[in-house]
């Protein structure tokens, strides 16, 4: 498998894709969110994601993302560190938040397919993407295209891409396979990698794969495990001893378990159970509807085996 | 980004407290927990007091129940 080779400078390391805290109200919790960014950034994360699938993002409007990155930028997290995902159903809303937040310097734009249509052509979605993205008025603005079939069904053909890289070779600095696929993102890595930087959010991948970078609902508990398995730093982070084990867990081990301890359970709200877990605050369990919190059951499970999980917060 | 003048909430076994990043610099790698991390003491004192009520709360179920 060839390495990715690049023009493009897109982003590099680990990039949570942060799940948004919420207030009684369901309003953002602007502070809770700024804590738990500055917590990942102090953990070695290089920046996260605002407002992707796994923030519940088709759940806000436009307004409430700009008002928490306008937070977020006056209580002193770094533009460069944050990553928006610009989704929207309405393409007009996806260059409205664009538009507004082009100016203050984020590191750049995610942008996936809409998600509510289930059935769209080849030339639809060249034609959907094109449409926002003519919008894009400074040459130095970063986009990455989002594969995120899972939450959008809709996957995104080479075609498109190819169509992409020919009409926006200025904003497009590369593409996001979230979709969970490890044959497309080798298929992207063959076709686009000379010309963008392809990232896969599959930890399996990493070690084959070698993407530059990753974004990813896992570094949200655990950035160093995510970012050694990326890098291959295995020596340096080392290994995690769990009681009752005489040798320590490698980082593969630790991602597979974490995954294992979740299995089917709706992934944003047992992340955000395990970071009311984590932070040792309840409050961030809320989800905003139609997305529900775990049933007590599911708690009562996760409460026991993330204690056996035994997450090491400083190093892990 | 400078942490140089944040606070932190870390864990020893069952004790939580605050801690500034000079002194958490000068823990044992591995002998704590890192919590979060605060840009401000007040902040990571608002936080200690509502984890702490929150857990004497849910002490206080717990215990109604049984």
């Amino acid at each position: 498998m060839s390495s990715v080779t690049t023009f493009k400078k897109g982003f590099h390391g680990v990039w949570p894709d942060v799940p948004t805290p919420l207030k009684a109200d369901l309003g953002i919790d602007f502070s809770r969110l700024e804590t738990h960014i500055r917590t990942l950034l102090v953990k070695g994360a290089q920046g996260v994601v605002l407002f992707s699938h796994s923030g519940e993002g088709a759940s806000f409007s436009y307004a409430e993302k700009l008002a928490a990155i306008k937070y977020l930028l006056e209580s002193g997290i770094e533009a460069g560190s944050l990553i928006l995902s610009a989704t929207a159903n309405a393409a007009t809303d996806s260059q409205r938040i664009i538009h507004l937040v082009e100016g203050l310097g984020l590191h750049g734009f995610l942008l996936s397919a809409p998600y509510y249509y289930k059935s769209v052509s080849t030339q639809g979605l060249i034609d959907y993407f094109d449409f926002v993205c003519t919008f894009i008025e400074k040459k130095s603005t970063k986009m990455y295209l989002h594969v995120l079939s899972s939450a959008t069904h809709l996957d995104i053909p080479e075609a498109v891409v190819s169509a992409l890289i020919e009409r926006h070779s200025d904003n497009l600095y590369g593409i996001v396979n979230q979709s969970g696929s490890s044959s497309y993102t080798s298929d992207l890595i063959k076709s686009f990698a000379s010309v963008v930087m392809i990232y896969s959010s599959n930890e399996a991948d990493f070690k084959t794969l070698k993407p530059p970078g990753t974004i990813s609902l896992m570094a949200n508990l655990m950035p160093k495990i995510v970012g050694s398995m990326i890098f291959d730093t295995k020596s340096k982070v080392g290994g995690t001893f769990i009681p009752g084990m005489k040798e320590a867990v490698g980082p593969e081990q630790r991602a597979s378990a974490l995954e294992a301890l979740i299995g089917s359970m709706p992934s944003i709200a047992a992340y955000k159970y395990l970071l009311s877990l984590t932070y040792h605050d309840h409050e961030w369990s809320r989800v905003r509807p139609p997305l529900i919190t775990l049933d007590q059951k599911a708690k009562e499970g996760l409460d026991k085996s993330f204690k056996a999980f035994n997450l090491r917060t400083s190093e892990e | 980004m400078d942490f140089q003048n944040s606070y932190y909430i870390v864990q020893h076994g069952a004790k939580l407290e605050i801690l500034s990043h000079e002194k958490l610099m000068k823990l044992e790698p591995g002998s704590f927990d890192l919590i979060q991390n605060f840009s401000t003491h007040a902040q990571a004192v608002t936080q200690m007091e509502w984890i702490l009520k929150s857990e004497i709360s849910d002490l206080d179920h717990k215990v109604e129940r049984n």
